[in-house]
């Protein structure tokens, strides 16, 4: 049974929606759903990581290179899929600048089997600090799908902090998609979380509408005595390379991270 | 409108057990049991007939695998003891983390995060300096009984 409240979350949605529209942007902007935990202490307790596929791609123009070998190169040329072979990698001599460029330029990476292997000695850990480690992709399955998939793909992994953000949607979808792909999200991470969820007892529950002054709306769930905080943000995404948006969205950024910091 | 059920099985394993039983007698020395609900390796086992009417009785020294600690612990040979299942895998190292924590790459081509630095000073100054120089480091996770611990280091090389 789901602790999450179906008529909240909609009504969550529909207000997001419902702000987007109002302050209309010339981009589509990303929902992202944080998560903060509490009595949760990250030194003492086991940590997790899980990854689940969404029923509804939440970023379909997610930019995803391929670390291949040559047949997964051939493959990423064809597809039109932005590719870097192991010779190209030794370029890079574990130059931690580049290995952070790239992994600023992409979202996400793909890697064959025996690529991934190789990647701790060629590139160091400079991909996995930028949490962009790549997914295994083997000869089975066809690098289309496969890259799909990994668009479709949320992360939740415990470090340091107690907070969480994944994308689940944007304002282009219908706001049934974005209920599942919610649902969906929380869900798993509360079977990550099992033995913590089951000491939630049902609480009354009360809602915090805020808005951020740089627009952003900011819709939280709070459960009383619940242990996973769960805010859907409506945060902004660049689609077209433009100055002035790019600007806005980095304002958009530190303003969130400023509102995160004060929820601690 | 019905709300959608998703449910996620987040057990590694089907729920095996943790240990299974074993005759005392014919635990031997290099050998695993558990001693207070902790899994030691055997280091001294010793049998010993107690008089005329009593049975024989094994006196077993073991060393908690994670700990280092010694427990001792006297069965009688004919009982059942607990053996705990201990694995160990070898990953790759990635990463360490600030907080003290490494990110290892699996045999499935995932990353691994759960773990932390070995608290054995030998061995966590061997894999600081060597994950500092650069080094392809390998290292072997003993697991048992639900708890996982880096218990040794290899430098694989260049190949």
């Amino acid at each position: 049974m789901s602790k999450l409240q179906s008529d909240a979350l909609r009504e969550a949605i529909s207000g997001i929606m419902a702000d987007s529209k109002e302050k209309n942007r010339k981009f589509v902007e990303t929902i992202e759903l944080q998560i903060g935990l509490k009595n949760y202490d990250p030194q003492k307790d086991k940590r997790f990581s899980g990854s689940v596929k969404l029923p509804h791609i939440p970023r379909p123009k997610m930019k995803i290179c391929m670390l291949g070998d040559a047949q997964h190169v051939e493959e990423a040329e064809k597809i039109g899929l932005d590719w870097m072979d192991v010779e190209a990698l030794k370029k890079l001599n574990k130059n931690k600048k580049l290995v952070k460029k790239l992994a600023k330029k992409y979202h996400a990476f793909l890697a064959s089997e025996a690529v991934i292997k190789q990647i701790p000695r060629l590139l160091g850990p400079g991909l996995n600090k930028a949490g962009k480690f790549p997914t295994l992709v083997t000869h089975q399955e066809t690098l289309e799908s496969k890259v799909n998939e990994s668009k479709a793909m949320v992360k939740f992994q415990l470090k340091k902090v107690l907070c969480m953000g994944v994308a689940v949607g944007n304002v282009s979808m219908e706001e049934k998609q974005i209920f599942q792909n919610v649902q969906l999200s929380v869900n798993f991470l509360v079977s990550l979380l099992k033995k913590n969820w089951q000491n939630v007892s049902s609480s009354p529950h009360s809602i915090f509408l805020k808005l951020i002054a740089s627009g952003a709306f900011f819709f939280i769930v709070l459960f009383l005595k619940l242990y996973v905080l769960v805010a859907v943000l409506c945060l902004s995404r660049m689609i077209y390379e433009w100055l002035l948006v790019l600007y806005k969205n980095l304002s958009y950024y530190n303003n969130s991270l400023q509102y995160q910091a004060g929820m601690d | 409108m019905s709300d959608e059920e998703h449910h996620f099985e987040s057990k590694a394993d089907a729920g095996a057990s943790k240990t299974f039983p074993q005759q005392a007698g014919t635990i031997r020395k290099n050998g695993y049991i558990v001693i207070k609900n902790r899994p030691c390796k055997v280091v001294e086992v010793s049998t010993s007939k107690t008089g005329k009417h009593g049975h024989a009785k094994c006196h077993f020294v073991a060393i908690d695998i994670f700990t280092g600690k010694k427990l001792e612990d006297i069965v009688p040979s004919s009982h059942n003891c607990d053996v705990p299942h201990v694995n160990r895998i070898d990953y790759q190292l990635i990463d360490i983390s600030e907080d003290g924590f490494v990110s290892l790459l699996t045999e499935t081509g995932g990353t691994k995060d759960d773990l932390r630095l070995p608290t054995d000073e030998n061995l966590l100054s061997q894999i600081k300096d060597g994950f500092a120089e650069g080094k392809d480091l390998v290292v072997s996770v003993m697991s048992s009984m639900g708890e996982e611990q880096i218990c040794a280091l290899k430098d694989i090389g260049p190949k």
